[in-house]
C-alpha cells in the first residue's frame, strides 16, 4: 500500500503516460485526462521529469513529451502537410490561424495534390500518392493534431499550434539577425 | 470663371451616384467611360450625356489630364470635398506637418515684431495666418485618424482576398510612415511640441500688448483656443488610431511571419531536401519504445515495486568441497601432448589412452579437431580395428602421425 502522499499517487497517471510516450498531444477535448494533467501539472512534470521524460505545457494549454534523442521521423511529413495549407490559405485571403483551427477539411478540398508544385514537395517528403494522404491524416491523429470527424474530413486541435511554432522557428533560424519590422 | 455655388450644388445633388463612381476612379477616366457612366446613373428623362459633361466642365468639378488626351479626373478641390464627406481621407505626412510647423515659427516671428511695433493690423493678418495653420495641421491629423481607421477597417473585412503578406505591408507602411512620425511630433521631448510651447507664449505675451484693442484681443483668445484644441486633438487622434491600428498590427504581424515562415520552409525543402529543415528536431516526437523504459510493464506498479522494496537477509553462498573435473579437453594442451607424443601409430588408441576419462563425444571432438589441423603427416591404415569404450565401440581404420 502506497502511503498517500506518494508522487506516484496522481489521477489517471497511466492513461496519461500511455498517450504522452506515444507522442500525443493532450489537450482540453481531451476531457478527464487533459483536466487531470492540468490540475496536477507541477507533480506529473517533478515526477515524469526524475524518470527521463521532458513534459511540456504549452502556451496554448496543451501537454506533450519533448523527445531527446530517439526522434519520429513522420514529424516532416505531417510538418510539410500544414505548411502546404497554411500557403495554400495564405494566397486566398484567408485569416491562416482563424481559418486553420476553425474550419472543416476534408481531403477532396485540400490543395496538396491539385498544383505540381505541392506535389514535389510532398513527395520529397515521402507521401508520393494521394492515397498516402489517408496514412498521413491517422498520423496527425495519432499525435493529437487533428481530430477526424469521418474517414475524409477532419478539424484541427489546438495543439496544431505546435506546427505554428515551427514556422516562426524556421523564419528565425533562416533570416537569422536580420533586422524585424519595427514593432509598436 | 468661378462656379456659380448653388449651381454646382444642385447638380452635384442631381448626379450624386455619377460623382461617387467618379470619385473612384483616382487613375482617371476617358471620354467614353465618362458617357458609359453617365448612361448608367442617369434616368431617360436626365439632360444628354453631353450636356452633363460640359455642366461637369463648367462647374470645375472634372478637367483634362495634363498628359492624356480626351481623358478627365476630378479636380482637387471636388476630390477633397467628397473625401471628407465620403470618410475617405488621405493621409497627411509627418513631412507635410512639419512643413506647416516651420510656417507657424515665421508667422510667430512676424507677429512678434509686429507687437514689438505695436502694429495692430500686421498682428492681425499674422494672426489670421497662423489660425488657418493650426486648422489645417488639426485637419490632417483628424484625417489621418480617419484614414488609418478606415484602412484598417478595409484589412479587417479583407473584401479583396489580400493575403496576409500583403496585408501586413499595408499596416506596417500606415505605421512607419504616418503614425511612428506622428508619435514623435506629440513627444513632449521633441521638436513640434517645443514649436508649439513658443506659439502660446507669444500669444500670451503679445495678447498684453494689444489689451485695449478689443476685437485684436479676441482674436488672440480664439488663437489660442484653437492652438489649445489642436494640441489635445492631436494626441487624441494619435491615441485613438494606435487603439484601432495595434490589434490588427500585431496580429497580422504574427500571420504574416507564420506565413513566411511556412513559405521559407517550403522553398528551402524545394533546393535542399526535407531533411535540411531538420523537422524532426523542432517537432521533437518521441519514440517510445526507446524512451519509454518502463513500457513493458504497468508504470505504476514497477514505480510502487520498486517504491516499497525491502531488501531482507542475502542467501548464504553454498560452498562445495570439490570442484568438478573439466569435462573437455582443452584444445592448446591437446595439440601439446600430440606434438611431444609423435609419431603416433593409431591416433584413436593414443587417444583412449591420453583421456581415459573423456566421454565418446570428447573424444571423437578431439579426434575431428587433430584431423582438421593436421600438423603432421597423416596415413590411414588397410585394415578396420575395433575400440571399446565404457558405453561404446567404435570402428575405424586406425590413422597414423608422422613427425614432420
Amino acid at each position: 500500500m502506497m502511503p498517500a502522499s506518494s508522487p506516484f499517487d496522481l489521477p489517471k497517471l497511466q492513461e496519461i503516460f500511455d498517450e504522452l510516450r506515444r507522442g500525443r498531444h493532450l489537450c482540453a477535448a481531451d476531457g478527464e485526462l487533459y483536466r487531470a494533467l492540468r490540475d496536477n501539472i507541477a507533480a506529473f512534470q517533478d515526477l515524469f521529469g526524475r524518470l527521463g521524460f521532458r513534459l511540456q505545457a504549452h502556451q496554448r494549454d496543451f501537454f506533450y513529451f519533448r523527445g531527446q534523442d530517439s526522434l519520429r521521423p513522420q514529424a516532416s511529413r505531417m510538418a510539410v502537410f500544414v505548411f502546404i495549407l497554411i500557403e495554400s490559405l495564405s494566397d486566398q485571403g484567408e485569416p491562416v490561424v482563424d481559418t486553420l483551427m476553425t474550419r472543416t477539411f476534408t481531403l477532396a478540398d485540400l490543395p496538396h495534390f491539385k498544383s505540381a508544385r505541392y506535389r514535389a514537395y510532398l513527395k520529397e517528403a515521402g507521401v508520393p500518392k494521394e492515397e498516402d494522404l489517408h496514412g498521413l491524416l491517422r498520423q496527425l491523429e495519432r499525435f493529437g493534431f487533428i481530430q477526424r470527424n469521418t474517414e475524409s474530413s477532419f478539424t484541427f486541435r489546438t495543439p496544431a499550434y505546435r506546427f505554428f511554432d515551427v514556422c516562426i522557428d524556421i523564419l528565425n533560424r533562416e533570416e537569422g539577425s536580420q533586422p524585424q519590422e519595427q514593432s509598436p | 470663371m468661378a462656379a456659380n455655388p448653388q449651381g454646382f450644388f444642385r447638380f452635384a445633388a442631381n448626379n450624386y451616384p455619377l460623382l461617387q463612381d467618379l470619385f473612384h476612379r483616382r487613375e482617371g477616366f476617358t471620354e467614353a467611360d465618362l458617357r458609359g457612366l453617365i448612361a448608367a446613373t442617369t434616368t431617360d428623362s436626365a439632360p444628354s450625356p453631353t450636356y452633363i459633361i460640359e455642366q461637369l466642365l463648367a462647374l470645375g468639378i472634372i478637367e483634362p489630364i495634363p498628359d492624356a488626351t480626351a481623358t478627365f479626373e476630378l479636380t482637387a478641390p471636388v476630390q477633397n470635398l467628397l473625401s471628407y464627406l465620403l470618410r475617405e481621407h488621405r493621409l497627411t505626412s509627418a513631412k507635410e506637418i512639419q512643413a506647416h510647423l516651420t510656417d507657424l515659427d515665421e508667422l510667430r516671428a512676424e507677429l512678434d515684431a509686429a507687437s514689438q511695433q505695436n502694429l495692430g493690423p500686421q498682428a492681425l493678418r499674422a494672426l489670421n495666418d497662423i489660425s488657418q495653420l493650426i486648422e489645417r495641421i488639426r485637419q490632417g491629423s483628424h484625417n489621418n485618424r480617419e484614414a488609418i481607421i478606415g484602412e484598417v477597417i478595409q484589412l479587417k473585412s479583407n473584401r479583396g482576398r489580400r493575403s496576409a503578406r500583403e496585408r501586413f505591408e499595408i499596416i506596417n507602411r500606415l505605421w512607419t510612415r504616418y503614425l511612428e512620425p506622428m508619435r514623435d511630433l506629440i513627444d513632449v521631448k521633441k521638436a513640434m511640441d517645443a514649436s508649439l510651447d513658443d506659439l502660446e507664449r507669444c500669444l500670451l505675451v503679445n495678447a498684453k500688448t494689444f489689451a485695449i484693442d478689443g476685437s485684436l484681443s479676441r482674436e488672440f483668445s480664439r488663437c489660442r483656443a484653437r492652438l489649445l484644441r489642436l494640441r489635445r486633438e492631436m494626441t487624441e487622434d494619435f491615441s485613438e488610431s494606435i487603439r484601432e491600428i495595434e490589434p490588427l498590427y500585431r496580429s497580422l504581424k504574427r500571420e504574416s511571419e507564420l506565413v513566411r515562415g511556412a513559405s521559407l520552409a517550403l522553398e528551402k525543402l524545394d533546393r535542399s531536401g526535407v531533411a535540411s529543415l531538420q523537422l524532426p528536431e523542432l517537432m521533437a516526437l518521441p519514440i517510445w519504445r526507446v524512451e519509454g523504459l518502463f513500457s513493458d510493464t504497468s508504470l505504476e506498479s514497477y514505480l510502487a515495486g520498486i517504491k516499497g522494496y525491502e531488501p531482507g537477509q542475502p542467501q548464504p553462498l553454498i560452498e562445495t568441497a570439490e570442484a568438478p573435473p573439466p569435462e573437455c579437453i582443452l584444445p592448446s594442451a591437446l595439440f601439446a601432448s600430440l606434438a611431444a607424443a609423435l609419431p603416433v601409430d593409431d591416433l584413436l588408441a593414443w587417444l583412449l589412452a591420453e583421456y581415459p576419462e573423456a566421454g565418446v563425444g570428447e573424444l571423437v571432438r578431439a579426434y575431428g579437431r587433430i584431423f582438421l589441423r593436421p600438423t603432421s603427416a597423416m596415413q590411414f591404415a588397410g585394415e578396420e580395428r575395433c575400440y571399446a569404450l565404457p558405453d561404446a565401440t567404435l570402428i575405424a581404420r586406425p590413422l597414423r602421425l608422422e613427425k614432420v
